[in-house]
This record gives structure tokens, C-alpha cells and sequence, in this order.
């Protein structure tokens, strides 16, 4: 849904590589140089950002409380 | 080739390792005497960049090693969140969700500044084992423009919540010289926690404890901590071709030989994946294990090689060099008994030098705590035989 905080293997802070990977990838740089830049090396953390799929977005949309304040 | 000592390298060959074990009597066993494994024991610092440190530890035994790894990994306290008071959470992840991924944000805070929580229920939460963090954000849309940006609440959004009632607060914002620390906080302030929408809010109070890494993984303070043995790579005299070869002097069968040779580098060097083969851009100069030569020498049109050893710790004993039969008489992959390569990667709550630290003295405490109940059991054995021993966890 969200990216997870952390690495499931070795625990290291992901979380927080999300949005500059995101941009690195809209600058049509490739996933691969996209993590290597970030400093993202095991493959255990790497494919936590390859492989993720965020779909807070559209769980957002689904929003009880939107009317309460318009 | 000449056969490496089995007591002091394992031979990597084509399927499997061998001379695996370690036997006593060996410089690293535990059976060397006291004064000459100070001696012998030495530790050496590779490198480091922000929070990776890589240091080799020699002539040690796989089991301290191991425990050194075990520990950092587990056993070295940190403070993390424990408890969320959820006052209010109207986004779309549930409380417990929510509660465990704040849990997994990694905090700046001295655990030597902390005592432990009992987990017994005997305690309750005083200044010394517990900070309180809060976290209270709310989704609005203002003029068109959403607050905060996007909906995201990022752990920075976390706020030590200071008691000026406590009388310890000074501890976690002066260090012992006086001079001024930054407030209690998150390592990483840009941690996505969770995107609200407009009309969504957020409300908590976090109660962070000390603990270690056995209890739960947010408690470890290493991302990873591993060690693996150094490598040493031999090649035969005719592989590394360093010997002067007079060409004109060469006989046919000689010529032969020194054609097949130089055939066999030739070959070595691009069969291994890191090696900085002579013409592609394959490989970096210092990670390449192997580095192929040019000679001044010419045989019939051809130039003569030479291989250089250029960086055999980069080797990741992927054995496609002995894959050939041929090749295999050449090279010899030797893993160094006792001679261990750490990585300790830190989550960032503490300098990565400091967690080894920590970890040796657990690892002294433990040591004392095993000769002390043997001690205290040794006494008392002349009474009361069959007495229990101190069952506490080590």
C-alpha cells in the first residue's frame, strides 16, 4: 500500500529512498542506475523499491471524511 | 600446484569446499594460551563512509566471530517506539498497522541515557526509561493548497513532547561537556509514514523504551552486520609469467608451451566476471581480481601476457576460473582460516565503531557471567551436590 519503512531481510531504511528513486525514474533514468545512486546495493533492499506497488492513492479516493469539512 | 596448509586455509574447488574445519592447535584455536592470542590478535580497519564501516578481524576463532556478529546484530541496546497511544487516527490504516510502522522509524537518542523498562508490569514509565514523542497532524485543504504538502506525514511530523517537569531533560539535549545537541528526534526526518486526505487526522503519543534486537528487529541497531573470510588466490609460476623468456632461444615444443600458456591468461581473465578485461569497459581497476599484462615480448605476431594478482578480497568465489581442468592446475582459491572481513552497516542512531564496541563489552559481560556461575557452582559443590545452576539467560 505504502512503501515499507524498512527492508524486510536486513532491516535497513528504505522508506526513505521512495520519492528520490520515483524522481530519479521520471528523469528516465533506469531502475538499476536509479538504485545505485541511492545506495541501495543488496539485493534485499532493492527489491523493495523495485517491487512495490503504491496503491495509497487509490485507497485515498475511498474518502469518508471528505465531505466533512466542504 | 603446491598444496595449501590445510590447517590454516580451506580449498575452494569445482564442487564444494574443503579443510572446512578448525582444529585446535592452530594460531586462532581457543587452546592458544592467553598472552599469545593478544599477540596474535589484531584488528584492522578498512574502510568507512558515514555508516558502513568494513574492518578485518585476524587470528580470531569462528566462534567469537560469530558472536561478535550475533551481538552487534542483536544484542546491542537502542531505544525505539513502543507504545502508541492512539488518540485519534482517521486514515485509511489501521491502528495496529499504523502503530507498527511508526514503530520501525529508527530515533537519535543515546541508549546509555536509559535505563530499562521492566517488562515484568512491576514498572511504570518514568523520565529515566521512557521519551515521549507525539505525533498530531491534520489533513485541511487551505485556499486550494493541501496541508501538509500532498497529505504526507513524514517522521519528521514527530515532536519530542519535553516535560519541563523532568528533571532529567538536560541529559538528552546537552552532552557531557555542556555544549548543545540536537533536539530527541527520528534519524531520517524524510520517512514517509502515511498520506492523509483532506479531513483525515492523525493523533498520537509514543512511548519509546530501550530494548535490543532479540526482542524485536526495530530494536537492532545494525541494517546488517556480516563477515565473511578473506580470500587468498594463487596462481601457478607459468600462469603469473613473470619469468624472461628469451624468444629467439625457444625451441618448438617450448614454443608451444609458452603459446598454450598465454592462451591459459588469455583465458582466465575473461572467464572472471570482475576482472578488467584489456579492450571493454567491463569492471573497475580496483575491484578486478585479475589484471592481464602486456609484455614486450612477441611470438610469431602474437604479444605475450603477463596476469597480475590486482585485488583478490574483491573475489566472490564464483569458481568459474576452475571450471577448466586445465585452468584448475593454475589456480588455487584458499579461503584464510581466522582471517574474518566485517561489514557492520549502522541504522544511523549510532556510529557504526561504536556498536562493535558495545558488542565486545556484551560480549565480556557474558564471558564473566559464564566463569562466575562456574566459580560460585565449584564452591558450592563440595555441600550440596546437584545444586541448580543460575538458569538466567546468557
Amino acid at each position: 500500500m505504502i512503501i515499507p519503512v524498512r527492508c524486510f531481510t536486513c532491516g535497513k531504511v528504505i522508506a526513505n529512498l521512495w520519492e528520490p528513486y520515483q524522481r530519479l525514474l521520471a528523469e528516465n533514468v533506469s531502475a538499476a542506475e536509479a538504485l545505485d545512486q541511492l545506495g541501495c546495493n543488496r539485493y534485499c533492499c532493492r527489491r523493495m523499491l523495485l517491487t512495490h506497488v503504491d496503491l495509497i492513492d487509490n485507497l485515498l479516493a475511498y474518502n469518508i471524511h471528505a465531505h466533512v469539512e466542504q | 600446484m603446491e598444496r595449501a596448509d590445510p590447517d590454516q586455509f580451506a580449498q575452494v574447488s569445482k564442487y564444494g569446499i574443503s579443510n572446512t574445519a578448525t582444529t585446535s592447535g592452530t594460531a586462532f584455536s581457543l587452546s592458544t594460551p592467553e598472552n599469545q592470542v593478544s599477540e596474535q590478535l589484531s584488528v584492522k580497519i578498512l574502510s568507512k563512509h558515514e555508516n558502513e564501516l568494513e574492518f578485518e578481524l585476524i587470528n580470531a576463532d569462528p566462534s567469537i566471530a560469530n558472536a561478535l556478529r550475533r551481538i552487534m546484530i542483536s544484542e546491542v541496546p537502542t531505544v525505539a517506539i513502543e507504545k502508541a497511544v492512539i488518540k485519534n487516527n482517521t486514515s485509511i490504516m489501521q491502528d495496529e498497522v499504523l502503530a507498527h510502522r511508526i514503530g520501525l522509524v529508527p530515533l537519535r537518542l543515546d541508549p546509555s541515557q536509559f535505563e530499562y523498562f521492566a517488562t515484568d508490569g512491576s514498572e511504570s514509565g518514568t523520565e529515566l526509561n521512557t521519551i515521549v514523542f507525539t505525533l498530531k497532524v491534520d489533513c485541511k485543504m487551505e485556499n486550494g493548497v493541501l496541508t501538509p504538502d500532498n497529505g504526507i506525514v513524514y517522521s519528521r511530523d514527530l515532536v519530542w513532547h519535553r516535560d519541563e517537569s523532568h528533571q532529567y531533560n538536560d541529559r538528552l539535549t546537552h552532552d557531557e561537556a555542556g555544549n548543545e545537541l540536537p533536539l530527541p528526534g527520528p534519524v531520517h526526518g524524510d520517512i514517509p509514514i502515511m498520506k492523509l486526505c483532506q479531513g483525515q487526522s492523525l493523533d498520537l503519543e509514543l512511548h519509546c523504551v530501550k530494548g535490543v534486537g532479540r526482542d524485536h528487529a526495530k530494536f537492532s541497531p545494525v541494517g546488517t552486520a556480516v563477515y565473511r573470510l578473506q580470500n587468498d588466490i594463487r596462481l601457478s609460476k607459468e600462469m603469473l609469467g613473470e619469468e624472461k623468456i628469451n624468444v629467439k632461444k625457444l625451441s618448438g615444443a617450448e614454443k608451444v608451451q609458452v603459446k598454450t600458456m598465454n592462451k591459459l591468461r588469455h583465458d582466465l581473465v575473461t572467464r572472471c566476471p570482475l576482472s578488467l578485461n584489456p579492450g571493454t569497459s567491463t569492471g573497475s581497476d580496483t575491484s578486478s581480481v585479475f589484471k592481464l599484462i602486456e609484455t614486450k615480448s612477441m611470438l610469431d605476431g602474437d604479444k605475450l601476457y603477463k596476469v597480475k594478482l590486482n585485488n583478490p578480497s574483491s573475489c566472490t568465489m564464483c569458481r568459474e576460473c576452475i571450471q577448466d581442468d586445465e585452468l584448475a592446475t593454475h589456480v588455487q582459491l584458499l579461503k584464510v582460516k581466522g582471517d574474518y572481513l566485517f561489514k557492520v552497516e549502522s541504522i544511523g542512531s549510532m556510529e557504526p565503531e561504536d556498536i562493535v564496541r558495545k558488542a565486545l563489552a556484551v560480549l565480556k559481560d557474558k564471558c564473566a557471567k559464564v566463569r562466575q556461575t562456574i566459580e560460585d557452582n565449584t564452591e558450592k559443590k563440595g555441600g550440596a551436590a546437584g545444586e541448580e545452576v543460575d538458569d538466567e539467560e546468557m
